[in-house]
């Protein structure tokens, strides 16, 4: 029982973590932002076969890390979660792309497993980028911050509620899944035959109760923008900040470009 | 322009399902009335609230607020002016923190951000939550949680309280507290509940609801021990008048 009412605490580990008060957390919202999207754009821009770049590329999410106070094990936790997309995105590569490009330890390697590898290593790091972003930032801040970037309105509603709307679904299932324990004692797992109905109870709970958090937000007044109490600075240590990840960004990015053309020649 | 009075007339409302949960229904409360709302389960106590929102909207019917009629072009006018609390605190609250919970309304209408504190501070004191204020809401008892929500309604400094079922899943001694935070209100009120020895401390007024529309109007004390209307409707006498003849 115990790991299950912990679970439902660690559902929030995001949202908790994001009112820390770290160097990173200081840093204007909107800049983080900026430099994320950045990141993201860069690291999907790299070639299917440039492992070494996107490799390099885990310097960026590796100093936010620790510049965060943010626990490896939390990250990693939640890039698991994401794992099966991406790979379900490359699996067939190594069957297809079979030509030899490289030896490893006297093996050969194919096309098809470096482009796979170099897909899942631009997932994790897309991945981290983003839940580094949301551990330092807070939704709500993004979503102001998205707001003052122009973009629309809609498709920000849309990225808030989706992210509330996962802790809900998380909440709904941990409440099922303690009623099922408690009426299935020393039973390892859920019995396949009631998968059905949980689930379907699960989403129509869910659906429920998103309406109903929707509802309390609309009688409160909610238009689609988030207003967050403090206008936000952008102090001197963020352009800073931007200023030394973009060069970090380029000074990677260029310099594989660099290789390549230096092995193509 | 009063906001304080509420009308309403002949209200149907049907779910989607073919439920016919509210049926005819005709009130009139006035001023700063402290009216009971009561009804067995699916008596359409909730659904009668959602409608004096605008959460749904009737079928047939009207509501005036006010000197306003509820209808889609009014009902952020309206909003403004009537707070509500959900039967189930949870739904209601949403951000990381007790105070940016609060400060959600003031903030959407856009109030400068000292004023926003100032409603924040001012609600929360009037819950006697003050001390809560940092803590993530998910975190907190039910009657912490009650609390809280009460005082998001509070913050937007409303005429009107909605309050469903209030009361509702806290222990005794939570529940004496926030019957004594809800006497002090001033506000018009209408409290959807089946507690009702709550009613009874709180409520002059009290309106029996039964599969959608009212079966009986009147003064607290004498509703509360009709046992005969009570009974129909599924209701007990609250166990401080239990044992006592008229
Ligand atoms: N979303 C819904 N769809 C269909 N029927 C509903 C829905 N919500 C409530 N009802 C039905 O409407 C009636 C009134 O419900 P409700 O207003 O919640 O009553 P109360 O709050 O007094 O317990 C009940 O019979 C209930 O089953
Ligand atoms: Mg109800």
């Amino acid at each position: 029982m115990s790991n299950i009412t912990g679970a439902l605490y660690k559902i929030r580990y995001l949202d908790e973590f994001s009112r820390k008060k770290t160097l990173m957390h200081r840093l204007s919202p909107t800049i983080k932002l900026i430099v994320t999207l950045i990141y993201i754009l860069l690291v999907v821009s790299f070639g299917k076969y440039q492992l070494g770049g996107v490799i390099a590329m885990s310097a960026y999410p590796l100093i936010m890390l620790s510049l965060a106070e943010m626990p490896a094990k939390e990250l990693i936790k939640r890039v698991v979660v994401a794992m099966p997309f991406v790979m379900g995105v490359g699996i067939f590569n190594p069957v297809f792309d079979r030509d030899i490009m490289t030896y490893f330890l006297g093996i050969g390697i194919s096309g098809g497993w470096i482009s796979f590898l170099t897909l899942i290593v631009k997932g994790v790091l897309t991945v981290s980028s983003a839940i580094i972003l949301v551990g330092t930032t807070g939704i709500e801040n993004i979503a102001h911050s998205m707001r003052i970037l122009k973009m629309p309105k809609i498709f920000v509603v849309l990225i808030l509620l989706t992210y509330r709307y996962i802790s809900v679904l998380m909440e709904e299932a941990a409440s099922i899944w303690t009623a099922y324990k408690l009426r299935a004692p020393g039973q390892k797992g859920i019995r396949h035959d009631v998968w059905g109905p949980l689930l379907g109870q699960l989403l129509l709970r869910t659906y429920d109760r998103g309406i109903r958090v929707y509802d309390a937000m609309i009688l409160r007044g909610f238009d689609g923008d988030f207003r967050m109490g403090t206008a936000f600075v952008t102090g001197i240590g963020s352009y800073l900040f931007l200023l030394i990840a973009l060069a970090g960004f380029l000074i990677i990015r260029l310099s594989v470009i660099t290789m390549i053309l230096d092995l193509l020649i | 322009m009063s906001h304080h009075k509420i009308d309403i007339k002949d209200l149907d409302y049907m779910y989607p399902d073919g439920k016919k949960a509210v049926n005819g229904f005709s009130i009139n409360i006035t001023h700063g009335e402290s009216v009971a709302l009561v009804g067995a389960n699916g008596a359409g106590k909730s659904t009668l609230l959602s409608l004096m929102v605008g959460i749904l909207m009737p079928q047939k019917g009207e509501i005036i607020i006010g000197d306003t009629h509820l209808s889609k072009e009014t009902l952020p006018l309206l909003r403004q002016k009537i707070g509500m609390t959900f039967q189930n605190a949870d739904d209601q609250l949403f951000m990381n923190s007790v105070y940016e919970d609060v400060a959600f309304g003031p903030r959407n209408y856009k109030l400068n951000e000292e004023e926003v504190d100032a409603r924040v501070i001012g609600a929360l004191k009037k819950v006697d939550a003050l001390h809560l204020k940092d803590r993530p809401p998910y975190k907190l008892s039910g009657g912490e949680k009650r609390a809280v929500s009460i005082a998001t309604a509070l913050s937007l400094d409303p005429d009107i309280l909605l309050m469903d079922e209030p009361t509702a899943a806290l222990d005794p001694k939570s529940r004496r507290r926030l019957i004594g935070i809800l006497k002090e209100f001033a506000h018009t009120k209408i409290i959807a509940t089946h507690d009702l020895d709550m009613a009874l401390d709180v409520c002059d007024r009290t309106i029996v609801m039964n599969q959608g529309t009212v079966v009986a109007d009147g003064r607290t004390k004498d509703i509360m021990v009709n046992d005969e209307l009570l009974e129909k409707c599924s209701l007990e006498r609250p166990l401080i008048l239990q044992g006592q003849n008229n």
